[in-house]
């Protein structure tokens, strides 16, 4: 049968062409019934004025801050005409700090908005009934996430005035601040619909945050890499792929626009303007493609789920229109330990189904893979920027995982309303929370595990001091205890998963990303004026518990120059020094981790009336 | 074997429980009947020590609720309303998680999985995920884990919700089957005509009131319930109406179907009468037949109809 043939079967022409006018019609997509639906339930929960209000305080306290110190600076600057001249040297960077925050922190916010959307329909067994009625699945999808980026656009439009105020001393120019807007939605919506694409066929909101952070990570790396590759070997043709097709990347195109802003002169000649138009286009067509897929897909997942197919398990995707059932007959019951509840959390995986753990696995193994097939043939296993790069990258993903792999463990347990049943057994407190804990542990290993192993292999030849071991291993172990502990406090205290998981990424993006920078313009602001911050023991202290900032440091020190001292925190500090200063911030941030466990058994405790031990 | 004494649970402005006053014998199948929000749950909770009551006090055992929690779990099996299952473990493996939950030793979970899966007829689903059970099935199992570190109490929030009539049936038999184990028993439920099958005693509560705790034969006293009997003559059936209306110890006579339907006043045990009289004018009996009276009666009467 020709494809006419089977697209009029499958739709009769009457029908397709009332799909597509509907379709096209962006009141009926957009903001249909499940649009008001969601903005109505959204409008009910204090939380999401919590959220936009505690945004607007971060903005105007940014903003208040450089208003105070040009203040301070008018008072002691012996002449206007200096303290003008101080002001217009900072508003440019106080903006691009705005503009770098924002972008970081509503790309991440999109996942996590969207990332429970078709996730708790799952949960709460409503798809079957969605699926009855007339409403079109890319009604459902893009419904969704019109109602979730509309928190994301009022975030940005809350910001723009703030930095249009700037202006007044000297800040942003308006077009670079609508570029930054612009490219801040478009990542924001991308990284969206990416991870409302995998909610629709995941059951764990979690695993969607992993895999779209996985995802929008290789999404945005592709390029710029492929670029590199390319360099390598045809270096012409390289640049010219970048000018042709750098706006994939829209973190490079900010990176530019940055460089552009502060009066940096760019070797190549780009068109900025055309090339950030082609990145905003470029997001919002691929948010617009992957939500139509999304909501084919989503089609057959609701069809499947009503019988019996269930999402996560067995196949990727339910294979025939009906779905069929999960191969149980075949599976055999394992045992389970004396203690139980680890028993479980160490048997959960992180990623849900198989077959995405495979997938995810290949991908991550042939990068990586790539990356040390490319560095052995030109011999830089003694270059810093390999392994600096390498520490970095995967740091940040433990970080990322890190921050959701305990969130769920209990909230999730309240919304599937399996917890009360838990509770009804004799088990303590501490033997529930140090269950979930430690199985938590255990599920955000891997990268960390990795990450020593690569230390180790080049330590033992040669490559790395010796004492880098030692030094990795007190900067995983700082940061592991303190996300995953402080993730186990807020799902105990957060009445759902997905607000404990947007809780704890919060927490770990300002101890990790914004407060060095804040603190950064902090130092800025007043150097002149106050004490020098940059040189304070709590500057140090900021520092010496970033675990990116460590790492980076580490690394740098880790080549095989035994006369060169480490940098960081202090400068000149020797290997025992330095070793000294990363278990004082393991301790440090360990014990943080620890009181945020204590604290979720103490408040387990005393939720359901059982003894802490 | 339970004792609530005036336990009042608040939210906010909102009262869940009100003043609530309930005892339980030891061996006891107790109904427990109310609408949607009346305070069912909320008593489960306390009993299980979920819910910390705004006043008053339980016991289970003669153990506090408040004070002696980890005891009193280890006594009661709790089932809540909506069974929130690991759907990511097979039946004996969550039957193995509880067995080690209750700290049962390992030598002999598996002897206690075998007797409960085989007393909840689950045994061919042992290595099937939970999640893909059916809801019946799922009901079943909620069962089976409540009876895996063999509680003397049992308190089952709902236990047949959402049930077809077979799985239903099969429900009241098991539960019957407990009762007969010696277990107390709360159990609550919307369909009434079950929990007369299998109850001793029920409690039925409105608002976090409790309207009536007692047996069924007080709860037919005190809702005024008399017997009823259909009787079906040859012919005349008008006349034999009017004949039975005449007596004062008939509460009300109607006609259902071609049967003269005759509720007796409650103080009324004795029906022969019924017969002496209609035969004694002539009437052909075709048949005499006592009918049961009706929980649903008893509750409407006893909430006055005014449930929401």
């Amino acid at each position: 049968m020709s494809r006419i043939g089977i697209l009029t079967r499958l739709c009769p022409p009457g029908s397709l062409r009332r799909s597509v006018v509907k379709f096209v019609n962006p009141l009926h997509t957009f903001f249909g019934p499940i649009f008001q639906k969601e903005m109505a339930t959204m409008s009910r929960r204090r939380g999401t004025y919590g959220i936009r209000l505690l945004y607007a305080l971060i903005m105007v306290g940014i903003v208040s801050l450089f208003y105070l110190g040009t203040v301070v600076e008018g008072a002691f600057s012996s002449s206007a005409a200096e303290s003008i001249q101080e002001r217009a040297r900072i508003a440019p960077t106080l903006a691009i700090v705005i503009g770098w925050i924002q972008f970081i922190l509503l790309t991440l916010a999109g996942p996590l908005l969207t990332a429970n959307a078709i996730c708790d329909e799952k949960t709460r067994r409503t798809l079957p009934s969605l699926a009855t009625t007339p409403l079109h699945a890319t009604q459902i999808i893009f419904g969704k996430l019109a109602s979730r980026m509309y928190t994301v656009v009022l975030l940005v439009a809350l910001s723009i005035p703030l930095l249009l105020f700037l202006r007044v001393y000297g800040g942003l120019q308006a077009q670079v601040i609508v570029a930054f807007a612009a490219l801040t939605l478009g990542s924001s919506t991308l990284a969206a619909s990416i991870a409302i694409m995998y909610s629709v066929w995941h059951r764990r909101p979690w695993s969607v945050i992993i895999i779209t952070a996985l995802t929008l990570g290789l999404v945005y790396a592709a390029p710029p890499v492929t670029f590199g590759i390319i360099s390598i070997y045809w270096p012409g043709a390289g640049m010219f792929a970048f000018m042709e097709a750098g706006f994939l990347c829209p973190p490079m195109v900010l990176i530019i626009l940055t460089a552009q802003a502060q009066g940096e002169s760019f070797p190549l000649q780009l068109d900025l303007d055309l090339m950030v138009t082609l990145s905003v286009v470029y997001m919002f067509t691929a948010a617009l493609l992957i939500g139509i897929f999304a909501s084919f897909m989503l089609r057959r997942v609701m069809l499947a789920e009503a019988g019996g197919w269930k999402a996560g398990r067995g196949s990727p995707m339910p294979t025939s229109r009906g779905g069929r059932k999960s191969k149980a007959g075949r599976r055999r019951s394992r045992h389970v330990w004396d203690a139980p509840v680890l028993w479980r959390e160490t048997h959960q995986p992180l990623f849900g189904g198989g077959w995405s753990r495979w997938v995810i696995g290949i991908i991550v193994l042939l990068a990586v893979a790539a990356i040390y097939a490319r560095v052995a043939w030109v011999g830089a296993f003694d270059d810093q920027a390999f392994h600096i790069t390498i520490a970095v990258i995967f740091l940040i993903l433990h970080l990322i995982i890190s921050s959701v792999a305990t969130t769920h463990v209990i909230a999730a347990e309240r919304d599937a309303r399996s917890l009360d049943v838990l509770l009804a057994t004799p088990l303590s407190a501490t033997r529930i929370i140090m269950g979930k804990y430690i199985g938590g542990l255990w599920r955000v290993g891997l990268i960390p595990a990795f990450l020593f192993l690569h230390t180790i292999a080049f330590a033992m030849f040669g490559y790395l001091r010796p004492a880098t071991v030692y030094q990795v291993g007190m900067i995983l172990l700082g940061a592991t205890v303190f996300q995953t502990g402080l993730g186990l406090f807020f799902s105990v205290a957060c009445r759902s998963a997905m607000r404990a998981s947007i809780a704890n990424l919060v927490t770990g993006f300002f101890a990790w990303i914004a407060t060095p920078i804040l603190f950064a313009l902090l130092v800025a602001i007043t150097d002149r004026f106050f004490w020098d911050l940059e040189e304070s023991l709590f500057a140090k202290l900021l520092l010496a518990v970033n675990p990116v900032w460590m790492v980076v440091g580490t690394m740098d020190g880790a080549i095989s120059r035994s006369t060169q001292p480490y940098e960081y925190p202090f400068e000149d500090a020797s290997i025992i020094g330095y070793c000294a200063w990363l278990t004082i911030s393991a301790f440090l941030l360990s014990g943080a981790g620890l009181l945020g466990v204590s604290g979720a058994t103490l408040r387990l405790a005393r939720q359901s009336g059982r003894v802490v031990f | 074997m339970i004792d609530i004494r005036d336990v009042t649970v608040r939210y906010g402005s909102l009262v869940a429980l009100d003043k609530l006053t309930l005892h339980i014998a030891r061996g006891e199948a107790f109904g427990y009947i109310g609408p949607n929000g009346a305070g069912k749950s909320t008593t489960m909770k306390i009993l299980a020590c979920l819910l910390r009551a705004t006043s008053g006090e339980a016991s289970v055992g003669g153990l506090d609720v408040r004070k002696e929690a980890e005891q009193i779990r280890r006594m009661i099996g709790y089932m809540p309303d909506f069974l929130g299952v690991y759907d990511d473990l097979t039946v004996d493996e969550y039957l193995q998680f509880f067995a080690a939950a209750f700290s049962t030793p390992r030598r002999e979970r598996r002897k206690l999985i075998d007797g409960v899966l085989d007393l909840t007829d689950l045994t061919e689903k042992r290595h099937e995920l939970v999640d893909g059970l059916s809801r019946g099935m799922q009901q079943r199992l909620g069962i089976a884990r409540v009876l895996i570190h063999d509680p003397a109490v049992l308190l089952l929030d709902e236990p047949a919700s959402g049930l077809d009539p077979r799985a239903r049936i099969e429900m009241r038999e098991l539960l019957l089957e407990l009762r007969n184990m010696g277990k107390t028993i709360i159990v609550s439920s919307h369909i009434l005509s079950e929990l007369h099958e299998m109850c001793s005693s029920i409690g039925i509560i409105e608002r976090g009131r409790l309207l009536f705790a007692g047996t069924l034969e007080d709860a037919f006293m005190q809702a005024d319930v008399g017997r009823r009997v259909a009787i079906r003559v040859e012919s005349g059936v008008d006349r034999a109406m009017a004949l039975l209306q005449e007596d004062e110890r008939c509460a009300e006579v109607t006609v259902e179907k071609s049967d003269v339907v005759v509720q007796l006043h409650p103080d009324e045990r004795s029906v022969h009468f019924l017969l002496e009289r209609l035969m004694g004018q002539g009437f052909h009996i075709e048949g005499f037949t006592a009918r049961e009276e009706k929980l649903e009666d008893v509750f409407l009467r006893l909430t006055q109809g005014k449930v929401q």
